[in-house]
């Protein structure tokens, strides 16, 4: 090798600064990476702060079976609305003098000695008992108020409720719609009970026999006065929910029967809160806390040891491959070709004359040899009959594929046996 | 990020198993960050570092060779070094990593054996660095553009029928050169007659002057010029065999050019597409097989359509002399036809030409296929593909074109028969 080729091709290059564009290039995708991730964190923790309940007739709910419409509108008019889910907070802010406590739903969460506490809070100061819709758990509370259930199954009420009875308010509120649910006294003409919103329509008929005596006073809204802690049933969820609230005259008759005292308490009762409930030991509870704080700790391991084996020793070797052509690809096309358009003939041709061509200069005759001439030696060599050789080398030609192959193979055969 | 890191993450199992409490595992968490995040900075930088390859001598395929890669500490701390000396994979680099200590100033050096695969100017790729502190938790790492190439040269695996040629050569030489005095032939020496020597060649005068019959002899002509043309266009680059086309071509240009220097004849050869590629020439060179290989070492067939006309003018231009040129191409129908025979006669007016063509070994086992039909049609297609070669070799002859068609390892043999009988036969 000569010395310049060796100074030519050698090379030295001294690692320098990188520019700082070329350095912000490579980081890009850690930014834009880091970018990515802060935007989720704080998408995540938005929406993540806003506890929104989704249970119906919960205060805070926005659904359509929420009551936060409900709440809010009171708020508007100055009622001092305090919300809860505990029963302790509830119990001492319903202790305040001139206080409503509103029990929307989930009245059979609580136990007797929960609604003995919840009165006797409420007893101090007179304060009055609003419940949605309690169903049968309404005896739990009182004896005097029961679900009504004399009536046929058949029954088909009307789909809004005329008041039918004296309470000024419901005659201000005027209609109602109508539930599917209706109470009524437990003992025909109790001291104290107001009973309006009957059901009315056909099928409404009453039926003897049943716990309610027929002509008790019955209805959607059962008010008692005759207790030590007055008590309201709505007996309609519908009345109270943002869905339906602005339907009839739903909204005036629950604002009115709620904003009657200046504070309202509206306790939600909860069933996992009282402790009761207690998970069965599952099997982690049986694992040492040292082993767990172990695999644990394989995490961060994990983490390094992919950042570790992750970053590659430099990029990939580049090979400047050179250009190939595949060669026969022309042949089979051809070959296709010949065979979507059945040229037998043609293909039967070239194979004879290639085989003739062969055959002759195995035997030694000139390139120019004559067919006839070639065939008349070939049979002196082989002592094939002559008239099979014309057949096959000349004169036969194939109509279907199976007889090209078939001729084919007899002229590979024929010359096979040449010498 | 080392593995010393994650053993020192493992490491981190015995406090956090022992104390199982969240504070625990954020003080271990917090030592081993910390540890890592100041043993970044105890990195020395690679800024300083100069890199230095010095690509080994040049090999034939086939053969090892090396490079060097020198590291020169420049900067002022000890640097700690993984270094990776990448190659591309053709280059056939065996072990490419090494590991080193440079105390400031010191230079070291890694010899990187390389086994090449491919023929040509294999480049070296990107030299990556890798550089850690004492500690070792952290490591920087840089790839560097350090350009150097190794050149493979063609194999010459023909090289061995380079004896037996010279001497049927020589051989030939001998015995034709008692009698035929041709176009090619210089007088050589004056012998007495013996019995079965050719009349016509006694020369009366000296035999009158030695008192006993004296016979001229004759011998090939030295110092003719032979033009190898090696045609690098699209059809060079098919696949045959086991390489291109291309590849046999080298090999065949290769053999006949140390056949003819060997013979006292001067050899040109031209590497042409669409533009003349590489030129060599046995003229004044001391050896003219390895300059040969070193020019047409980096030489690739590409995917153009060769241009004729300003070959047959780059072979004008070589040799004013008659000369045997050679053109290793094709032998494709169209492409003769078309492009090769319109110039013929510029080239034919002045010299002999012969026309080499690599034959492909699949065209020969497609044509022995006998199955189905579709292999029958496919014998058929590749058969006419040899029949249409066969009757362009027969019509050449009629232009006076000799032709020779080999498979691509039979090649140079077949052409350096047809250069001796030319030679012999005062063909040139």
């Amino acid at each position: 090798m000569s010395a310049q080729l060796d100074i030519a091709a050698r090379g030295t290059r001294s690692t320098s600064r990188v520019q700082l564009r070329a350095r912000l290039r490579s980081a890009a995708v850690w930014i834009v990476a880091a970018f990515v991730i802060l935007v989720t964190v704080i998408v995540l923790v938005l929406l993540s702060g806003d506890e929104e309940s989704a249970e119906p007739l919960h205060y805070d709910s926005t659904e359509r079976t929420g009551t936060k419409a409900l709440v809010e509108t009171l708020r508007d008019h100055d009622v001092d609305v305090t919300t809860t889910e505990d029963q302790e907070q509830a119990r001492s802010a319903a202790a305040r003098p001139d206080t409503t406590l509103l029990i929307p739903a989930n009245t059979a969460a609580l136990s007797p000695g929960d609604i003995a506490g919840i009165e006797y809070a409420l007893r101090t100061h007179g304060n009055r008992l609003v419940l949605v819709d309690p169903g049968p758990t309404v005896s739990e509370f009182t004896d005097r108020i029961t679900v009504n259930d004399n009536f046929s199954p058949l029954a088909d009420p009307e789909a809004t409720s005329a008041p039918s009875c004296d309470s000024p308010i419901a005659h201000s509120a005027g209609a109602v719609s109508t539930g599917e649910v209706e109470y009524a006294e437990t003992k025909k003409g109790t001291e104290g009970i107001t009973a309006c919103y009957p059901f009315t329509g056909p099928g409404v008929a009453e039926i003897d026999g049943t716990e309610v005596a027929p002509g008790s006073a019955r209805g959607q809204l059962l008010t008692d006065s005759g207790r030590s802690v007055p008590l309201t049933v709505l007996g309609n969820p519908d009345w109270v929910t943002n869905e339906n609230i602005d339907e009839e005259g739903n909204a005036a008759l629950v604002l009115s029967q709620l904003s009657q005292t200046q504070n309202l308490v509206v306790y939600y009762p909860t069933f996992d809160g009282s402790g009761q409930q207690q998970s069965p030991p599952s099997t982690i509870d049986f694992v040492p806390g040292w082993f767990l704080a172990g695999v644990m700790w394989l995490v961060p391991c994990l983490l390094v040891l992919l950042l570790v084996i992750g970053r590659r020793f430099g990029p990939l070797a580049l090979e400047r491959l050179p250009v190939i052509v595949p060669a026969v690809e022309t042949v089979h096309g051809r070959a296709a070709l010949s065979a979507r358009s059945h040229d037998r003939d043609g293909a039967l041709h070239t194979l004879r004359a290639g085989a003739l061509l062969r055959i002759a200069k195995r035997l030694g005759l000139s390139a120019d040899a004559r067919t006839p001439t070639i065939i008349a030696r070939i049979a002196a060599v082989t002592g094939v009959d002559p008239g099979r050789l014309h057949y096959v080398f000349v004169s036969a030609s194939a109509h279907t594929d199976a007889e090209l192959t078939e001729l084919v193979h007899q002229l590979t055969q024929i010359e096979s046996e040449i010498p | 990020m080392t593995t010393r890191l994650f053993l020192l993450t493992l490491l981190g199992l015995v406090p956090v198993m022992l104390v199982p409490t969240w504070p625990t595992a954020l003080i271990v968490a917090g030592v081993i960050v910390l540890a890592a995040v100041l043993d970044f900075f105890f990195v020395p930088r690679i800024h300083g570092l100069e890199v230095q390859r010095t690509p080994g001598p040049m090999v034939r395929l086939g053969d090892s060779t090396h490079s060097t890669l020198t590291l020169i500490n420049g900067t002022s701390r000890r640097l700690r070094l993984h270094v990776r000396d990448a190659w591309a994979p053709s280059a056939g680099a065996v072990e490419t990593r090494s590991r080193h200590v440079l105390e400031p100033g010191e230079q070291t050096e890694v010899i990187t054996e390389l086994g090449p695969t491919r023929r040509g100017a294999l480049p070296g790729d990107l030299v990556t660095v890798r550089s850690r502190s004492k500690l070792g938790l952290i490591h920087r790492q840089k790839s560097i553009d350090v350009p150097a190439s190794v050149r493979v040269l063609p194999p010459f695996v023909s090289r061995r029928e380079l004896p037996s040629k010279t001497q049927k050569l020589r051989e030939l030489e001998g015995r034709s050169a008692v009698m035929i005095r041709g176009m090619g032939t210089e007088f050589d020496s004056l012998r007495d007659y013996v019995d079965g020597d050719d009349v016509r060649s006694i020369d009366w005068r000296a035999s009158a002057r030695a008192q006993n019959l004296v016979v001229k002899t004759w011998r090939p002509e030295k110092d003719r010029r032979v033009v190898i043309v090696v045609d690098s266009s699209r059809f060079a680059a098919r696949r045959c065999g086991e390489g291109t086309v291309f590849d046999a071509a080298l090999e065949t240009s290769l053999l006949l050019t140390a056949l003819a220097t060997g013979a006292g004849d001067r050899v040109d050869v031209i590497v042409a597409d669409a533009r003349v590629r590489a030129v060599a020439s046995s003229h004044r060179a001391h050896d003219p097989v390895h300059d040969l290989s070193v020019a047409l070492t980096p030489v690739y067939p590409e995917l153009y359509e060769a241009n004729w006309e300003s070959i047959s003018a780059a072979v004008l231009q070589t040799s004013r002399q008659q000369a045997l040129v050679v053109l290793v191409t094709q032998l494709d129908e169209a492409t003769i036809a078309e492009d090769i025979l319109p110039v013929l006669p510029t080239l034919t007016a002045h010299h002999r030409v012969v026309v080499a063509g690599v034959e492909d070994p699949a065209l020969e086992h497609l044509a022995a296929r006998r199955g189905d039909a579709d292999d029958v049609y496919t014998a058929a297609a590749a058969e006419a593909e040899m029949l249409a070669t066969a009757s362009l070799q027969s019509r050449l002859r009629g232009l006076g074109i000799s032709s020779v068609q080999a498979l691509p390892e039979k090649l140079p043999g077949a052409l350096a028969d047809l250069y001796i009988r030319l030679k012999v036969s005062g063909g040139l």
